[in-house]
């Protein structure tokens, strides 16, 4: 079966996820009592107590949710409109396919390298923004 | 904080050297989809802080359909600006100044942060 092609690339992908999906979400499982304690004790050693514990129908009674909103609106939208046209954004610029095609997964793989500071506030979810105060 | 506001000043810097440099394509590539993917992985523990732990998934799927509205809005949106000028120049420079905006919002926000940590 020729695996070349676009519309067969999208049936292998997809396949493959389905079938990484359904096995990695029988392996999943809630972390067992002693891991949890050990982590929650980090976390309120190093990192700042919110105040408040709100619910998603207060938050969007107050303004700041709003002001959030708009700012992940805003800075979200740049990259965004940067993954949907950076093909033709490069092709326009007089690389050839091969170069465009590159580009993007330099883009992939540093949208990935860029996320690591989640681990950090995964452990507490104030981490990263408590420790770049 | 101050590296919050900054790494996100940074994806408008990768998006001007872009519109300059076309010649740095692999390196703007590179800055725009770092500090692109930081950017997103702080706006959990932004509102994890802002209205506590204990309804956070619930909070950040709502603060999370703003980049959902975005990404439904702003690859059509970039689409017009380059019809209409027929390059890529004010495109980029539109989004750059969204992005500006956007972290200038964060400023205020990190501010109101303080009322609400211990």
């Amino acid at each position: 079966m020729d695996i070349h092609g676009l519309s067969m690339t999208f049936l292998v992908m997809g396949l493959i996820s389905a079938i990484l999906g359904a096995v990695a979400c029988y392996i999943i499982m809630d972390p067992p009592e002693d891991i949890v304690k050990h982590f929650s004790t980090l976390g309120k050693k190093r990192a700042v107590i919110p105040k408040r514990d709100l619910g998603p129908r207060e938050i969007i009674r107050t303004g700041d949710f709003w002001v959030m909103w708009t700012s992940f609106f805003l800075v979200s939208a740049a990259g965004l409109m940067l993954i949907g046209h950076l093909m033709s954004l490069t092709l326009s610029r007089g690389f050839n396919p091969i170069e465009a095609s590159l580009a993007i997964s330099v883009f992939s793989v540093t949208n990935a390298l860029g996320r690591p500071p989640l681990v950090g506030s995964r452990i507490s979810w104030g981490g990263t923004v408590g420790l770049s105060q | 904080m101050i590296v919050f506001f900054f790494i996100q000043s940074f994806i408008f810097i990768g998006l001007a050297l872009n519109v300059f440099e076309a010649s740095a394509l692999f390196g703007a590539a590179a800055l725009a989809g770092f500090f692109y993917g930081s950017a997103l992985a702080l706006y959990p523990a932004l509102t994890g802080d802002f209205f506590g732990l204990k309804h956070l998934s619930t909070n950040y799927s709502l603060v999370f359909t703003g980049w959902g509205i975005a990404g439904l809005v702003s690859p059509s949106l970039g689409g017009y600006f380059v019809d209409l000028t027929g390059g890529y120049e004010l495109a980029l420079i539109i989004f750059g100044v969204f992005s500006l905006a956007g972290s200038s919002t964060c400023l205020y926000l990190l501010k109101r942060l303080k009322l609400y940590l211990e």
